[in-house]
């Protein structure tokens, strides 16, 4: 039996990856194939400054898409750098106009199948060789796990780098398993906020975001804080003496900085200075879980109950009531039935409508978004398990219990709702699909910062990245939930766990 | 007196075929499907409701040819903001359109978006489904890509493909159903599994009833109902998706009228002006309750356990 659950669990695990991993190797793909690479620029203020200076406009343009991999670019002055090294003499007669270089340049890299193209000012010439789709895909998944170890940062201007491991305090005077050489100074620590025992070792990149919140990689913007800054008094050591200052940094995101400013220099010891900072509220994943996980614990909760108690009350007052709410929430469009709750909400109990008038800090600007998100989960969860104990009244097990004697109330408990308890389990995937799917709603709805109102809002920029990431995080969690539901079943289901005894006899 | 009751009576003719009719009550099943509908008022009301909100979205704009792009009150401020009356049932927007107008064209474009991807959706996923329950061979083909695309929520698959192919009437309707018919073949492809081999057809074909003559009176009658209860869940269920992404701003360009844009655009003047909300937000769910609730009181109409 044990083995059997075992490679059934196996086989699960392998079927979840593979749909994990077909579902963004698709969304890359497509999203790489088909969006017209002009349209990245649409939320760019940048280009719209440089549009009256048609060289650079270029310019900005090519590196703007070398960056975010669409192509390789090379200019004329790069190139005659790479020749010529740094040695500006060379450089400047090579890039005069006239000068023998020019036909070189498009000699050189023609034959390199790059296209050349001149400015349209300058005549400057420039060099660009698109990379193809399947490449892109490629190095999107060879950028996902990046590693940190000792050997990781190469400054040459700094050769005599120490690398290695050693154990620390950090800021807070907890313990950390610190490292020199790494990107990351932290390797390991602990403090108070959840899972507790946090790393820097392994870190997953889907690419930088482009063009809202420029620069970042996109899990960075998912998952830090927002609001403003959060400063506090910090108390280390720099060069044997203690220094104190006030900082919003968070000494375990400091990364390597090979230029330390005079400001660095009193703060920190080492080349460890570019660190990130605290803020005020949750970041969109920590606001976007929370809201979930409470909507999910609210629409089983109260979508369960409210069924059973209409089963119960078959074709009575409480049972009509209930079906009416069914069909007006399943019939209905969601944008419709949530406008209708943040008006009642707004005007009957006086909560705020948009998530910012309160703030993330404020504990009412959470319930009209979590409310309004668990409307539907309540209405498909109690419609499901009415309809299971409605079948399971009428089953013959329940007519012989009934036919033995026992109350109404004792059939009830010790049979039907033991034997919905696998419904119950087989429905929390669904639950966990649609409050996903509510997010993208209900947090556009409401503004709330997460990671739902991202994603819409992602679109309609253009941020390629954030997509991907998003749709990842979204089909990773919903695939994650069908699991988890699946094992949950075969562990519950009083069948399979009925056999499990007879073997160990 | 004998010679009176001898009249009373006539010879019978032998018939050969009276001998083979099977006494019992003539079963026509349309015909029962129809009664049953009709038996109840609710359900004819419901009904009424569905056709003349449905032909008023499809005839209405045709007479008042509102379109968005032009607004013809922009520069009379007098006719901005009016109030329902007996000359503007639902009163002005904004920018002095008849909200009348505005109502019945978005209702038109919501409408014919969902009754098209529906039509693809049931039609193709009907079709793949029928072929998918009885083959074995594409069984695992199908369930496999099944079980990938299931596993992603679809709206987030609607608004992904939204974004793939741009705003716009096709690309919605494209991106509701490149997916969309899985879902409808796969329900499908259970249904035709358990009824294919239940005792009745076992038994029927046993006894040498030719497929077509299975399909057609064993089959079909029992998909009826199932095929009605997919409709009226498809069809709510694309507006949702319509007006989800219009609202969202990819959906529909603005330059389109539609429940979802409408929504989008009127929000802003909720507290000021609540007609402006009011109205859409009743024919939008007027219509989709009225498609639901007739779509599943005709679902257990046709089920022929119901017939009596």
């Amino acid at each position: 039996m044990r083995g059997f659950m075992k490679g059934y669990v196996l086989k699960r695990i392998l079927q979840s990856l593979v749909s994990v991993f077909l579902v963004s190797t698709l969304t890359v793909f497509l999203v790489f194939s088909c969006i017209p690479r002009q349209l990245v620029f649409k939320g760019d203020q940048m280009l719209q400054k440089l549009a009256n200076r048609p060289d650079e406009y270029q310019d900005y343009k090519f590196r703007t898409w070398e960056s975010l991999g669409y192509l390789d670019y090379i200019t004329m002055k790069e190139y005659a750098q790479s020749i010529y090294g740094n040695d500006s003499d060379q450089v400047s007669t090579a890039l005069q106009s006239g000068s023998s270089f020019y036909e070189r340049f498009r000699a050189e890299l023609q034959a390199k199948r790059y296209t050349v193209e001149a400015q349209p000012v300058t005549g400057y010439l420039y060099a660009y060789k698109d990379i193809p789709t399947m490449t892109r895909v490629l190095r999107w998944y060879a950028n996902l796990v990046q590693v940190d170890h000792p050997w990781r940062v190469k400054d040459p201007n700094n050769p005599d780098l120490k690398r290695g491991y050693y154990f620390t305090k950090d800021w807070s005077g907890m313990p950390a398993l610190a490292a020199s050489g790494t990107l990351y100074k932290y390797q390991i620590w602990i403090d108070g906020s959840f899972p507790f025992l946090h790393q820097n070792i392994i870190h997953l990149y889907m690419g930088r975001s482009y063009p809202t919140y420029d620069g970042i990689p996109v899990l960075e913007v998912i998952g830090m804080g927002q609001g403003r800054t959060a400063r506090r008094e910090v108390t280390t050591k720099v060069g044997g003496q203690e220094v104190t200052f006030y900082t919003s940094i968070d000494e375990h995101t400091l990364k390597y900085k090979p230029d330390l400013d005079r400001l660095d220099k009193n703060k920190f010891e080492d080349n460890y200075a570019d660190g990130n900072n605290i803020y005020q509220d949750p970041s969109m994943l920590g606001i976007s879980f929370r809201i979930g996980i409470m909507s999910l614990i609210l629409s089983l909760g109260i979508g369960l109950t409210i069924g059973v108690v209409a089963a119960m009350r078959k074709d009575k007052m409480f049972d009509k009531v209930t079906m009416g709410y069914i069909v007006f929430i399943s019939s209905i469009p969601t944008l419709l039935y949530i406008a209708l709750f943040a008006r009642f909400g707004m005007k009957i109990l006086g909560l705020p409508d948009k998530f910012p008038f309160l703030g993330a800090q404020n504990f009412l600007s959470y319930i009209l978004p979590t409310l309004s998100l668990s409307l539907g989960g309540i209405a498909g969860e109690a419609l499901w398990i009415r309809r299971y104990m409605v079948d399971q009244m009428n089953a013959d097990y329940v007519k012989f219990a009934r036919s033995k004697g026992l109350t109404q109330g004792e059939v009830f408990f010790r049979h039907i709702v033991r034997n919905a308890l696998i419904p119950i389990v087989h429905s929390i995937p669904m639950a966990v699909i649609g409050t996903l799917a509510g997010a993208l709603i209900t947090e556009s709805f409401y503004a709330v910062p997460g990671m739902g109102k991202m994603f819409p809002s992602s679109i309609s920029d253009y941020n390629n990245a954030m997509i991907i990431a998003l749709t990842f995080i979204f089909t990773f969690v919903s695939v994650f939930a069908i699991f988890l539901g699946d094992i949950l079943v075969t562990i519950v289901d009083p069948r399979i766990s009925l056999a499990a005894r007879k073997e160990a006899r | 007196m004998t010679d009176k009751t001898a009249e009373k009576f006539t010879y019978a003719t032998f018939d050969i075929l009276q001998s083979e009719h099977i006494a019992g009550p003539k079963y026509s099943y349309w015909k029962s499907v129809f009664q049953t509908f009709f038996k109840k008022k609710w359900s004819v009301f419901w009904l009424v409701l569905l056709l003349v909100m449905t032909l008023m979205a499809f005839i209405q704009p045709l007479l008042s040819g509102y379109d968005p792009a032009i607004a013809p009150n922009i520069n009379k401020p007098e006719t901005w903001y009016l109030k329902p009356s007996a000359q503007h049932w639902f009163g002005t927007d904004d920018r002095g359109n008849d909200m009348w107008n505005v109502v019945w064209a978005g209702t038109r474009m919501s409408l014919s978006i969902a009754l098209i991807a529906a039509a693809i959706n049931i039609g193709v996923g009907i079709l793949v489904g029928a072929i998918w329950g009885y083959s074995k061979r594409i069984d695992p083909i199908l369930l496999g890509i099944y079980n990938v695309v299931s596993n992603v929520p679809g709206i987030l698959r609607s608004m992904m493909l939204m974004y793939i192919f741009g705003r716009g009437f096709w690309q919605i309707v494209l991106a509701m159903t490149i997916t969309g018919w899985l879902g409808v073949a796969f329900f499908i492809r259970t249904q035709v599994m358990i009824i294919r081999d239940r005792e009745y057809n076992l038994a029927s074909r046993c006894l040498g009833t030719p497929l077509k003559r299975m399909v057609t009176r064993n089959i079909l009658p029992y998909m009826v109902s199932v095929i009605a209860t997919l409709i009226y869940q498809e069809i709510p269920g694309l507006i949702n998706t319509e007006t989800v992404l219009s609202y969202l701003g990819i959906g529909l360009p603005t330059t389109y009228p539609s429940l979802g844009r409408m929504i989008d655009t009127y929000w802003s003047f909720v507290d000021t002006y609540p007609h402006m909300i009011v109205f859409p937000g009743i024919v939008l769910g007027l219509i989709t309750i009225s498609f639901y609730i007739v779509g599943q009181l005709f679902a257990d109409a046709s089920d022929p356990r119901t017939h009596r």
